[in-house]
């Protein structure tokens, strides 16, 4: 998953689905939106890990503390957009907080 | 001319036999292969008026194909709710105002036009698209 957020409010803003993605979607994917400069639109490509078994690469999952968040993400698209990105004072994630009642539509 | 592909049928149809309705691949057949898919949320202005010209935002998403693909965009509408998804703009009968999206592909971008008719204030309407790599 690649999420798409504004850097200044932690806001999700969009996404592109899936664990694997064409090179051209890792390099080159991004989105603009009206009403927002495209430098405070942060793209986070979510890191993942393989899980084996017997030895056998399985499936690659998310390498996150807040994998629980990715999963809820997966499996239900309209949580993405109740819930923001943490950032800290340098604009790193630190994680992934519900919103609560403020972006209905 | 050798006869060769790759055929899954349904479950109860004999793969060698069963008519191409029947099955849920054949490679002789094209078919719509995923390039990217999304979603994404997007705060549309107000109506300028009520019945009047309706709040706009464009979301551009880059593709970078260099090439126009194939695609799909469906988004909610300020008069539905936020559980029911339309490929369209939805216009009521006499209202000016189209709510809803409108949708562009170009050779690097794919443009979602959304409309709000509301004039009562910002709403927020959630799109999902599909890009193929199939060329338009």
């Amino acid at each position: 998953m690649i999420l798409f957020y504004n850097k200044k409010t932690g806001e999700i803003i969009g996404e592109i689905e899936g664990r694997v993605h064409d090179p051209l979607v890792v390099r080159g994917a991004k989105i603009s939106v009206s009403g927002t400069d495209d430098k405070d639109i942060g793209k986070y490509i979510v890191p993942t890990k393989p899980r084996k078994q017997k030895g056998r690469i399985v499936e690659l999952v998310p390498d996150v503390p807040f994998t629980d968040k990715i999963l809820l993400f997966e499996q239900d698209k309209s949580e993405i957009y109740k819930h923001k990105l943490a950032l800290d004072k340098s604009g790193q994630i630190k994680g992934i907080i519900k919103l609560y009642g403020s972006r209905s539509g | 001319m050798t006869n060769y592909g790759i055929k899954v049928s349904q479950a109860g149809y004999d793969v060698k036999t069963a008519n191409k309705e029947n099955l849920v691949f054949s490679s002789k057949y094209n078919t719509l292969k995923l390039f990217s898919n999304g979603s994404g949320s997007q705060s549309v202005p107000a109506a300028t008026a009520p019945y009047g010209p309706p709040g706009t935002a464009t979301v551009e998403i880059t593709h970078n194909l260099g090439y126009k693909p194939a695609f799909i965009v469906f988004c909610t509408s300020i008069w539905r709710s936020n559980d029911k998804f339309s490929p369209y703009a939805y216009k009521s009968i006499g209202a000016i105002s189209p709510d809803g999206g409108q949708y562009a592909v170009d050779t690097t971008k794919l443009y979602i036009h959304l409309y709000n008719g509301d004039s009562g204030g910002a709403r927020t309407i959630y799109y999902r698209y599909h890009i193929y790599y199939n060329e338009l």
